[in-house]
């Protein structure tokens, strides 16, 4: 503090105002003893604080990273502490939100016995700022740098690398040492070099960005691919960036994509099915050969109409819906079978599955159609359909007969077994005896034998003619005429019998062959009249419907009925009765059964015993002139 | 009482004819004293089997049942015949029939109280057989 405000002649000088670096004097312990305009002006120094020591008055920060610089680290604290000088330091100033730069060089100054500091400096803002600006932006290419996998150099005209710059060193083929300053045609094998240096001076002529593809032939990158790109520096002259990249990857993954694109050639044009890419609108983008095979078309004409022209009118709809539901996403593919119109006029039935391909925004770009002939599975299935129809008739009708031929055996054995042993039986009787009277009984006996057996075998010949009757004649019956000329036969016994007889027709008409259904509903109606309690009067119902396919006859009355739980089994047989006191040979539901049952219909019966029976009669319709055409 | 000592004899066959036959044949029996009871079918038969106890008389009643008749076939009378245990132990039943059938031959195990099978047509003899058998 010995140290006097102008005791330091130094700064007397006259041109110490005038200076355009600012100029400042302190005392030993770095108190400011005196500034000139320049150093007031830069520093925004106060006359007032002017006994501050400088390193303590000012926050000074570092150019490196901008941080705070502690006092003790300011080159005034250290030359005053080390006793050294301290050149060329840049510190910084923050005046608001910007740094000012200055560059300080500090001096120990000795004067009498006082010591001190002349700090002189200039303003390097300037300077800084730019410096730093270029430091930015070397960092940001650095990083740039470090986010490719490529080598940059700079070579010359001539191919001489000049620089280079690469994330990973490891990529480079010499090192530094060995190829900086050296031409590619020393460093590389004439087959790459040559035209790699012809590719430089091109893309300098043409002032234009150039490129080649190699692979090397070095052992260490065997087999691997590089790119080469020259681009010229313009700021240089003579001078292109060549960068490398290596595009192995790319490479093959370019040609597994041709490979595939040639898959995909190969099973577009040479399949076995007919495939075409079909935009959102119907029309034919490309087709194969196949598709023409197929449908008839070339594929001029099917780019030029939409695919619905070429369907059938009634598989049109599902088809649209389908390919909407596709575009949409809702379903990845689809197949429906549909008929196209071929060019020929006729319809072709086909298998076609529909996929649609997306860009990457999950637009529907156009669709793939694959389209499989199938009209001939389709007629082969008809064929088969109907065949199997033919059959199941077949079937049907072979059971019936079956069963009829197994119930022919039952009535041989029973209906034919019993009056001939009786016959026998007698014989032997007649043999034996001496009684003329007995003699004469049996005579009469087995004359009634014989006509029991003649009988039986007039029933079984009835039988057997329907059996065989092939001829019948089918025809339109009206069900109310036919009741009314069977009715006629009954008329007596109605009368007698006080019977009423309704009818509820819903289905007037049946085609049927009119002495089976005449012989049906008389057989029915006369057990209904005759199988009555003596005191109730019949009451006869008659009703028709349509049923699923076919038509249901019930004939309900108010009879006797039928033990059904013991007689179901039994009821449609050949010779059974079933009630007590009436006379009955049992062939009437066995013949209606029979007549039923062969035209493919069925027969059935609900019963109460002394509450009636409904007998139902369900013809099949399968042979009528309308389910015919139905079929076709 | 004299008619408590003829044996009593019941045939139950559909047929007519053959029903005149076997009441023909047991005319021409003589070893005994017989009361032959004939029935067209089952129901006829287990009517009068209600009203008249045949088991009564000292020497065993004998049936002889058809197996294919109208309302109740053979088969069934021994259905229902079989839970009349004291009327199965004095009486002696045999099936008579033309059926050659293997379910009938089976059916013939079911029914053990079943003396025997007769098969149509058959001679006196072979009924005159099962009369002299002793009881």
């Amino acid at each position: 503090m010995h140290l006097q405000r102008d005791s330091l002649s130094v700064l007397s000088d006259q041109p110490f105002n005038t200076r355009l670096e600012g100029l400042i004097t302190t005392t030993e312990d770095g108190t400011i003893l005196q500034f000139n305009n320049r150093a007031k002006e830069l520093l925004a120094l106060e006359n007032t604080t002017d006994t501050n020591k400088i390193h303590e008055l000012i926050t000074f920060y570092t150019a490196d990273d901008l941080s705070i610089l502690p006092p003790t680290e300011t080159p005034f604290f250290i030359a005053l502490s080390t006793k050294q000088n301290q050149n060329e330091i840049i510190l910084g100033r923050k005046e608001g939100e910007q740094f000012r730069w200055y560059q300080f060089t500090v001096h120990l100054i000795v004067e009498d016995d006082k010591r001190g500091l002349l700090i002189s400096f200039i303003d390097v803002s300037k300077l800084v700022n730019k410096n730093r600006g270029l430091e930015d932006k070397q960092h940001q290419l650095q990083l740039l740098v470090a986010s490719l996998n490529d080598l940059v150099f700079e070579v010359t005209d001539t191919g001489v690398f000049k620089n280079y710059w690469t994330n990973n060193p490891d990529l480079l083929f010499y090192t530094p040492e060995e190829f900086l300053n050296k031409s590619l045609m020393e460093l590389f094998p004439p087959d790459l070099a040559v035209p790699a240096v012809q590719l430089i001076q091109n893309s300098l002529k043409l002032d234009r960005e150039l490129k080649m593809d190699f692979q090397s032939n070095l052992k260490e990158h065997k087999d691997k691919w590089y790119r080469l790109q020259i681009k010229p520096i313009h700021r240089a002259q003579n001078r292109v960036a060549l960068v490398i990249s290596d595009i192995t990857k790319q490479v093959e993954s370019n040609e597994k994509s041709k490979f595939n694109e040639h898959k995909f050639n190969q099973a577009f044009y040479l399949s076995g099915l007919g495939i075409s890419l079909t935009s959102l609108e119907g029309y034919c983008i490309e087709s194969n050969n196949m598709l023409t095979k197929i449908l008839g078309y070339s594929h001029e004409e099917m780019s030029k109409t939409k695919f619905t022209e070429r369907t059938h009118p009634d598989d049109i709809n599902k088809d649209v819906e389908l390919r909407e539901k596709l575009v949409k996403g809702e379903i990845d593919a689809f197949t429906l079978q549909k008929r196209y119109l071929h060019k020929l006029g006729h319809f072709v039935w086909c298998s076609v599955t529909v996929a649609a391909v997306f860009d990457n925004a999950n637009t529907a770009q156009f669709l793939i159609v694959q389209v499989q002939d199938i009209s001939e599975s389709k007629k082969n299935i008809e064929i088969l359909k109907r065949q199997k129809i033919e059959s199941d008739l077949v079937k049907i009708d072979l059971e019936t007969k079956i069963r009829q031929l197994e119930e022919f055996a039952n009535i041989l054995a029973h209906d034919l077994k019993g009056p001939l042993s009786n016959i026998q039986m007698l014989i032997d009787e007649i043999k034996a005896t001496n009684d003329e009277k007995i003699k004469t009984d049996f005579l009469d006996l087995l004359r009634i034998s014989g006509n029991d057996l003649t009988q039986t075998l007039h029933d079984l010949g009835d039988i057997l003619e329907l059996r065989s009757n092939n001829s019948l004649v089918y025809e339109t019956c009206n069900f109310l005429t036919v009741f009314k000329k069977v009715q006629q036969q009954f008329i007596a016994e109605i009368q007698q019998k006080n019977a009423i007889i309704s009818t509820d027709f819903n289905v007037k008409d049946i085609y049927y062959p009119k002495i089976y259904l005449e012989s049906i509903l008389s057989n029915l109606i006369s057990n209904a009249l005759r199988f009555t309690p003596s005191n109730r009067a019949p009451q006869i119902e008659i009703r028709t419907f349509a049923e699923n396919d076919g038509i249901l006859l019930t004939i309900r009355d108010n009879g006797l009925g039928i033990n059904l739980p013991k007689y179901k089994s039994e009821l449609f047989m050949f010779k059974k009765v079933f009630h007590r006191g009436f006379e009955s040979r049992g062939l009437g539901l066995f013949l209606t059964r029979y007549q039923v049952e062969s035209l493919g219909g069925k027969i059935d019966i609900q019963s109460e015993l002394d509450e009636g029976s409904i007998f139902s009669i369900k013809f099949s319709t399968k042979n009528s002139p309308k389910s015919a055409s139905e079929q076709q | 009482m004299n008619q408590e000592n003829k044996r009593k004899i019941i045939l139950i066959d559909d047929n007519a004819i053959l029903r005149t036959i076997f009441g023909h044949m047991l005319q021409g029996f003589s070893q005994y004293g017989i009361e032959f009871h004939s029935f067209k079918n089952a129901l006829d038969a287990l009517d009068f089997l209600d009203n008249n106890d045949i088991t009564q008389s000292s020497i065993p009643p004998i049936l002889f049942v058809d197996i294919n008749m109208p309302f109740m076939t053979g088969w069934e009378l021994m259905d229902t015949l079989e839970d009349r245990t004291d009327f199965i132990k004095k009486t002696k039943i045999y099936i008579v029939s033309s059926s050659t059938s293997k379910s009938d031959q089976e059916q013939l195990a079911n029914y053990p109280f079943i003396s025997g099978f007769i098969l149509k047509p058959f001679g006196k003899e072979s009924i005159y057989s099962i009369l002299k058998e002793p009881y």
